[in-house]
């Protein structure tokens, strides 16, 4: 139906995934030949958002294929997302995928408003986000690094929780998801002691009305099809940035 | 005769606590003479001391009645200065880089490779059950210290500010971050702008608003670290790279190791610093078990790391890292200046800490690498040299180089303060000189900085990058998955010249909304199921 008008072209367009395979996994504590910027002010954010450039508000931590991105693009058309990728290909498939997604015309939304950029959010993440600049934050089936010894590679840590609550604004969400139940746990204790996060339960979100949001964090990633082909369980575990005062 | 260098000189009212090698030697700062040593003690405490390695970190409370000092077993040492009596040790979880007490003295921070802030009461708690390591625990966490806060990267260098309530901490990532103190989980600002490690921060005593930070970049920062706003900066880098004598040694491509968990420490070999690691466990357990120190085991080699070539020859690089920067200002202030030493270089430099004008970098030379420099209370600037250090890497005692040497202020510059009337410049080059052996002069490492600091990142290291491939027509013949991923942009780029889809399409879009687009089904794999639901 949709093939009326250059069929060809459109066919064309959009990346394949077998051409980007990576590897799994990387180190996120080796020196990888990143380019980032210095400071969040160093960014020209005309190059992701030509539409309308500015800042983003909702950032993906991982993410992956960039399921998530497209899911929310038409969701929030307003609201610039950024994904954060550290594997070199999978990164730039999604750059190729939305600059496709961008030209094809049969798409249900322009796309202008997502982006990706290579980088390793561990360590560089304020070298994108401002100081409370972010409303929501996601880590969709993040790397589970089963081994004990490997945990400090989890991208969930008190330590790095800091650097999450210092990009989110008060009120702004942390929204994670596995299907590793261990990890879930592991990231819902790190949170809960946590001082400027506390617990937000589905419900509550759908009540909110980001019944949307939470549907794509199910279901709009490639990880989260997975599951669902396999017949595994998911995990969610939602927080909301709140302030704390100094200690007297 | 090779001797220890002083790599560490303390002030603290009448006493001066210089650190040599393993060694910690208490003087009168205005006799000179010795008052206590630890050379001279015998049995088991002496093995216990040549185990524990040089020590590598030392600081010292307000108040000069303790002193920590911490090595390469990560063992954090407690000594009560008078009479130098160890009062408690603690392992560390990971390797320090940077020790400092609390104004009132009762709390000891501690930073370390991994990242991290950790902060001990004074007194050892007593731990009545064996701390089992919980499953959900993210730190290692062998002496129940307070976690405080942590980068993911190798932490260079912490303050406090003058209130206490902040804690300011710098990375080999270029970060310097600003943090509550002690809620170190939240994050006040980032000072942000370095390009290149940042190895040494500093708040003038005359400016507590103003943070001053040197690193890899040809400059110093200046910031307002309250708000992370840069208020200037004084190129460097013409002015000391002249004097940076020792160079670091090229790189040799080493394999790239997945999962390598030294972070950062790039002259680390893993597999040894595993072992290592768990060897300093096994020692650390049975130490504790026996309750005393069997001395029998070597000083842990793991984290010893690639020895520098102290040669100017060939295949080497003049690296700068800042390594020190401190400030002073006359007792009316009406003249400021800021002091700063490199690693391997052979001068100490200074410069007027104005807001005006670009300031002027005065160099003093010592013709012998700086180890580290102290400004003592009464204006004088103590500095340590590498006094066996010669440009041919042989490492023989100059008879005539002294180990320590003075400078003040004159006006804009720096002169030497004559040996003379200081008795104890003539005790440091004298009587404290401790007999070193050529193993134990090479695993102090002293200009390790130069290597470990700068990135590890040239490309043949990193198998992600293969960015090349995005550069065809360099002759070399394309893969399937390129071609394939050029054929895609091709297309992209060629809708883009002939009609984009951009403003003038919007309704053209609008209409179709309602219909999916194909090719996406294609390719992704089902993935966008959730857009046609809306």
């Amino acid at each position: 139906m949709s093939k009326r008008k250059r069929p060809e072209k459109t066919e064309g367009l959009l990346p394949q995934k077998k051409h980007y395979r990576q590897r799994a996994h990387a180190n996120p504590f080796s020196d990888h030949t990143l380019e980032y910027p210095d400071s969040p002010d160093a960014i020209d954010w005309a190059v992701h958002f030509p539409a309308s450039p500015g800042p983003p508000e909702f950032a993906d931590v991982g993410c992956g294929f960039g399921g998530l991105l497209t899911a929310l693009a038409p969701l929030f058309p307003e609201t610039r997302i950024l994904g954060l990728e550290i594997r070199v290909q999978v990164s730039q498939y999604v750059q190729d995928r939305i600059a496709a997604l961008r030209v094809t015309p049969d798409a249900p939304t322009h796309y202008q408003n997502i982006s990706i950029v290579r980088a390793n959010a561990m360590k560089f993440l304020p070298n994108y986000f401002a100081k409370h600049s972010l409303s929501a934050l996601f880590f969709l089936f993040p790397d589970p690094h089963f081994k004990q010894r490997k945990h400090k590679a989890r991208i969930i840590s008190p330590t790095l929780l800091a650097e999450y609550a210092y990009a989110l604004r008060p009120g702004g969400i942390v929204y994670t998801i596995t299907d590793v139940q261990n990890l879930h746990e592991w990231m819902k204790s790190h949170l809960d002691a946590f001082p400027l996060f506390e617990s937000i339960s589905e419900e509550q979100l759908r009540a909110e009305g980001k019944g949307p949001v939470v549907d794509a964090v199910y279901t709009s990633t490639e990880e989260g099809k997975k599951v669902e082909r396999n017949k595994g369980e998911k995990w969610l575990a939602c927080f909301r940035r709140i302030e704390v005062s100094r200690e007297t | 005769m090779s001797v220890f260098p002083h790599t560490q000189l303390l002030f603290e009212s009448t006493l001066a606590i210089v650190i040599s090698g393993p060694h910690i030697q208490i003087l009168d700062s205005r006799t000179g003479d010795l008052i206590i040593t630890t050379a001279d003690r015998q049995g088991a405490d002496k093995d216990a001391l040549l185990k524990s390695g040089p020590i590598r970190l030392a600081a010292v409370d307000k108040e000069g009645k303790h002193l920590v000092t911490s090595g390469d077993d990560k063992l954090l040492k407690l000594w009560q200065i008078d009479g130098l009596k160890l009062l408690n040790e603690r392992e560390l979880p990971k390797k320090p880089t940077g020790l400092a007490f609390t104004r009132d003295g009762q709390t000891i921070l501690s930073a370390d490779k991994f990242g991290d802030i950790f902060s001990y009461d004074l007194h050892l708690a007593p731990q009545t059950v064996e701390q089992k390591k919980a499953s959900l625990a993210s730190h290692d966490n062998p002496s129940g210290g307070k976690l405080i806060l942590g980068h993911a990267s190798f932490l260079t260098a912490f303050l406090l500010s003058s209130d206490e309530k902040f804690i300011i901490t710098a990375d080999r990532d270029e970060h310097i971050r600003i943090s509550w103190y002690p809620q170190g989980y939240t994050i006040e600002t980032y000072c942000l702008g370095h390009k290149k490690f940042v190895s040494a921060i500093h708040v003038p005593d005359f400016s507590l608003t103003e943070l001053v930070s040197g690193g890899g970049d040809p400059m110093l920062k200046i910031w307002d670290w309250m708000t992370g706003k840069v208020k200037r900066e004084i190129p460097v880098l013409h002015a000391v790279e002249p004097f940076i004598q020792v160079k670091a040694p090229k790189r040799t491509p080493r394999r790239f190791e997945e999962g390598g968990e030294d972070n950062g420490d790039v002259t680390t070999t893993k597999k040894k610093g595993r072992k290592g690691r768990n060897r300093a466990k096994q020692q650390a357990k049975t130490d504790s078990a026996e309750g005393s120190t069997s001395g029998s085991t070597p000083v842990e080699p793991s984290e010893v790391a690639v020895p520098l070539e102290a040669s100017g020859s060939g295949g080497s690089d003049t690296i700068l890292v800042i390594q020190r920067i401190a400030s002073l200002a006359s007792d009316m202030g009406e003249s400021r200046h800021l002091v700063f030493s490199a690693v391997g270089a052979t001068a100490l430099f200074s410069c007027a800490y104005s807001e005006d004008a670009v300031p002027k970098i005065h160099a003093f030379d010592f013709s012998k690498p700086v180890i580290d420099f102290t400004v003592a209370s009464d204006g004088l600037i103590w500095v340590s040299l590498d006094a066996q250090w010669s440009e041919t890497g042989s490492n023989s005692m100059d008879s005539t180089s002294a180990v320590v040497r003075v400078v003040r202020f004159s006006g804009d510059k720096l002169v030497e303060v004559p040996g003379d009337p200081l008795p104890l410049v003539l005790s440091l080059n004298s009587k404290c000189l401790l007999p070193a052996t050529p193993p134990e002069l090479k695993a102090l490492d002293l200009y390790l900085p130069l290597s470990a600091l700068p990135k590890n990142n040239e490309s043949e290291h990193d198998p992600m990058d293969r960015e090349a491939l995005e550069n065809p027509g360099d002759g070399k013949e394309l893969s399937m998955k390129e071609l394939g991923r050029l054929k895609s942009k091709k297309a992209v780029a060629k809708v883009q010249s002939t009609g984009p889809a951009g403003e003038g399409e919007e309704e053209e879009l609008e209409e179709r909304r309602t219909k999916r687009a194909k090719s996406e089904h294609d390719d992704a794999g089902g993935e966008d199921v959730l857009m046609g639901g809306l």
